[in-house]
């Protein structure tokens, strides 16, 4: 099978004029062809074997061995079949009853908050870290810094800070921590993202002391009976030191990349996504790509706004509006160079439910962020621009990557699309990520237009509670509705939003599955799946989703050899054990790219 | 050292990105900090570019412009590090956003907020209004203004003209709307008097007669030390109309403290700042309110006025001129 990444079928415009001189991006070289389809000589490196094989095809479900050379798939079948094709020299990898499965595909993710979160310390609660009390909070600090060992005054930061999940029943101040940790500011970025906690010498390094002001919309939790800050900032009093946050520079990153990856290949994840990408986050991209730092690979989504600046500089000679695209745009898309692909072009439509900042078009029950009455959100854009960027995407070839989680903002994506004459019989496959307020009358529109969600269901479990009371028990009972979707022929991709929740595939699974929330409310029994069809929205559909089912997402012969080994199977185990699921191995073009500790 | 923040909103079409253009190329003796959402929408002359920078576009008038599209916040921090260079900050809020909120966020920085400008499309407002998407978001960026320009003034037909002034008054009753063309309008009107907060200098003293060809005219109030409940008093008699209005306030009941009473449009406050420093202890308030001895200047309804900006289009705002001395103690 030819190894081929080409947009064939992304639109109505599959052939485009070859006349480069100004492509977008064309500097950069993307649209190089990669290491070319296996044949039919290619010598057998590994043959897996001794556990079940989870192909995801629907012929055939379940294999017993699996033969791999040249990066592909050889050939799949009864173990004796396979075995025969051994030649001295084949590996045989033998999967002692633990299950070989398709490598994760990340349906929706931001990989850029990797090589970052990899040089933070994890101070979030269960599942996601290990903290349920200040002190928890403190040895896993103290942990960290041992092995760390930062210098006296460098920062050291933590993310997922939570008071919820803290057993004291308070908050974090800066007196549990400045006993322990004097020597070296400490930010604890809240769960939210919108606040963190300050040692002293946190403060002293923002310049916030008794004498300032708390900002209008804003918190600076006091010592009681003092005006002297007790650690906690948010909102607005927290956005000029995310405004002064300390910035890794480039070396900085790519040295971290190795283990920004590990996050990926240690949950079996051989496809990752860059879901907003910045320009300047869009080149380092291309330099650790043609350096050679990516053992998986990363899938871009460019964002929108940035789109007139690649422009600028990527077709410098094009003279065109504010959104328009050369001709040859299409070009940059849909092929992989160095293992790093650009996809399409994300739009974002509205906010986060959680945040109340998506766009409904019904109030929320509870008002708004600050209590306002009627609220319904907005969106992020205004309709007009969504119109004429889409209709320019859509001209272009260019697949639309849409963020939209209320209806109102799905009903623009929607409206967009039509007005730019998309039929489903273009096969453009645009995603409207998250999905998760989407109406069943939309889901319909989906299916006339060709479009497909990418789900977020760990939102039952994460958020599950708040959306009951947000927008009542109805709308949040058709919270990422992947069964009503699979219903209507929909291929679905469920997603993390990675660093939003965790890369856990099994949790993604297990979401779907049981839509149950931290509470033990169920969201939506009929819209829970079966394991199946978990497991197709992380593989197979999920690579449909960015035109990659020919090489990925299935155990076929062809395929790029992409796998990971499971130590049990997951369609088979009670769901309710999922999160024990522990990758053994993970492969990339059956090359092994991790591998657990013993 | 903080430097004031005006946020400037309003949705597509509304002229932002014109008045921003203004702002990064005319001589008006003002160095802006500007943080607009894309640089695509700047159109600036080569020739007034002194040197482009990543994230940084600097004007040879002395204004910078940057990009906020790692985040505002960012690009926040990043002015605030070289406040030194600047003597204002401008935050272009997108057209969907609300700028009362992008003010506020700002705030966590500490920026004195100097006010919420938003622009309007004369002809467009209404079915903007209107529109399912994004009408909500264009009446609450109308209702959080300090001051509306209504733009393009010219376009629309007298019967749409007055249809979108009704929709204002019905929407922002209290908010003063300043109504041009090519969103030319003078400095004095958006920013204040003077540069910075510099109070003290553009307060100082009697100044020259009006100049005819300013369509605003700015007043120099007197008063000794007065009581609070006497200030404000004075406050809505006097300045009802001051488009602006800035200055020091001396109060009887703590004379030793300096207070700075900043007026725009309808919001206004007064805050402790500092001490007089051998000043004496004495009220002045420069006040800036739109001319009514030009013809069209006021329309029938309250707080809509004609402007065209002349002393702007001229390329110099003459921050100074046609300061009057207005002192009865």
């Amino acid at each position: 099978m030819q190894r081929s990444h080409s947009s064939a079928g992304i639109s109505r415009r599959t052939v485009i004029k070859a006349t480069v001189a100004g492509a977008l991006f064309a500097a950069t070289g993307f649209g190089l062809a990669r290491t070319p389809g296996a044949r039919a000589d290619t010598p057998v490196e590994k043959i897996f074997r001794g556990g079940p094989v989870v192909t995801v095809e629907e012929g055939q479900p379940l294999a017993e061995a699996v033969a791999v050379g040249g990066g592909r798939i050889l050939a799949v079948g009864p173990e004796a079949e396979i075995m025969a094709l051994a030649a001295p020299g084949t590996e045989i990898v033998e999967l002692n009853g633990a299950t070989l499965l398709p490598g994760f595909i990340d349906g929706h993710g931001h990989f850029m908050n990797a090589p970052q979160i990899v040089s933070w310390v994890n101070v979030s609660g269960p599942p996601v870290g290990p903290v349920t009390s200040i002190e928890d909070i403190v040895t896993t600090i103290r942990a960290f810094m041992d092995e760390r060992r930062p210098a006296p005054g460098e920062w050291v930061i933590g993310y997922g800070y939570d008071p919820t999940v803290l057993s004291d029943g308070r908050e974090l101040t800066r007196d549990d921590l400045d006993p322990h940790f004097p020597d070296h500011p400490i930010m604890l970025i809240h769960v939210s993202n919108h606040g963190c906690v300050l040692n002293s010498a946190g403060f002293a390094l923002n310049g916030i002391d008794e004498n300032t002001p708390t900002p209008e919309g804003g918190v600076i939790l006091r010592k009681e009976g003092s005006n002297e800050p007790a650690g906690l900032l948010m909102e607005t009093a927290f956005l000029p030191i995310f405004g002064n946050m300390p910035k890794p520079d480039t070396e900085t990153l790519l040295g971290l990349l190795g283990a920004a990856q590990e996050i990926y290949t240690s949950r079996g994840v051989t496809t990752a996504q860059e879901g907003a990408t910045h320009k300047p986050d869009l080149e380092f991209l291309l330099r650790a790509a043609d350096e050679g730092h990516l053992v998986i690979d990363v899938v871009s989504l460019p964002i929108v706004f940035d789109v007139p600046a690649l422009v600028r500089e990527y077709a410098p000679d094009f003279r065109g509006g504010t959104m328009e695209l050369p001709d040859t745009a299409a070009q940059s898309f849909g092929r992989y160079r160095n293992r790093l692909k650009l996809a399409g072009i994300k739009m974002v439509l509205d906010g986060s439910p959680q945040g109340k900042t998506a766009f409904w078009t019904e109030p929320l029950l509870t008002g708004g962020p600050e209590g306002e009455e009627d609220h319904v959100g907005a969106p992020v854009v205004p309709p007009e621009m969504v119109t004429a960027a889409v209709a320019e995407f859509v001209d272009k070839g260019i697949q639309v990557f849409a963020h939209a989680n209320g209806d109102a903002a799905i009903d623009m994506i929607i409206d967009a699309l039509r007005a730019a004459g998309v039929t489903a019989a273009d096969g453009r496959r645009d995603v409207v990520i998250h999905s998760q307020f989407v109406r069943s009358d939309q889901l319909d529109a989906y299916a006339e237009l060709g479009m497909t969600p990418s789900f977020f269901t760990g939102h039952t479990f994460f958020w599950g509670d708040v959306h009951v009371e947000n927008t009542g028990p109805e709308r949040a009972a058709f919270i990422s509705p992947m069964a009503a979707a699979y219903e209507r022929g929909l291929r679905c991709s469920n997603h993390s939003d990675f660093s939003v929740t965790p890369i856990d595939p099994f949790l993604m699974m297990q979401t779907a599955i049981l839509r149950r929330s931290r509470s033990g409310v169920v969201l939506g029994p009929d819209q829970r799946v079966d394991a199946l069809t978990a497991l197709r929205s992380l593989t197979i559909d999920a690579a449909w989703q960015i035109f990659e089912e020919d090489t990925k997402g299935s155990i076929a012969p062809g395929k790029l050899a992409d796998l990971v080994i499971v130590d049990r199977n997951p369609l088979e185990i009670d769901p309710e054990e999922m999160l024990e699921l522990q990758v053994i191995e993970t492969f990339k073009e059956g090359a092994s790219v991790y591998r657990r500790s013993a | 050292m903080t430097l004031p923040l005006t946020v400037i909103g309003g949705y597509l079409g509304a002229g932002k990105t014109t008045l921003l253009n203004r702002i990064l190329t005319e001589d008006h003796g003002r160095r802006f900090g500007v943080i607009v959402n894309d640089f695509g929408a700047v159109n600036v002359d080569a020739s007034l570019i002194a040197n482009h920078d990543g994230d940084t576009i600097s004007l040879t008038n002395g204004c910078i412009c940057c990009s906020a599209t790692d985040g505002t916040a960012e690009a926040i921090a990043r002015i605030v590090k070289r406040s030194a260079e600047f003597d204002h900050i401008i935050i272009e809020a997108s057209g969907v956003a609300e700028p009362g909120k992008v003010a506020r966020n700002a705030a966590g920085f500490r920026l004195p907020l100097d006010g919420v400008i938003v622009l309007a499309d004369a002809e467009q407002l209404p079915d903007q209004a209107a529109n399912r998407y994004a009408g909500r978001s264009v009446l609450a960026q109308l209702r959080q203004a300090d001051v509306i320009v209504l733009n393009k003034v010219d376009l629309p037909s007298p019967a749409r003209l007055e249809e979108t002034r009704a929709l204002i008054a019905r929407h922002a009753a209290d908010v003063p709307v300043l109504e041009t063309e090519q969103a030319r309008l003078p400095y004095a009107l958006l920013f204040g008097v003077g540069r910075g907060a510099a109070v003290a200098a553009w307060t100082a003293g009697p100044e020259a007669a009006h100049d005819h060809a300013a369509e605003y005219v700015a007043e120099l109030l007197e008063r000794g030390p007065m009581s609070r409940a006497a200030f404000e008093e004075l406050a809505q008699e006097q300045m009802e109309f001051a488009i602006r209005a800035k200055g020091h306030v001396a109060l009887s009941d703590a004379p030793e403290v300096r207070h700075l009473y900043q007026k725009v449009g309808r919001r206004w406050t007064l805050v402790p700042d500092g001490g007089w420093d051998g000043e004496p202890s004495r009220t002045r308030i420069v006040t800036i309110r739109i001319r009514e001895d030009l013809p069209n200047h006021r329309h029938a309804r309250q707080n809509m006025w004609r402007v065209s900006g002349a002393p702007f289009a001229s390329g110099v705002d003459r921050d100074r001129t046609g300061v009057s001395t207005q002192s009865d103690c």
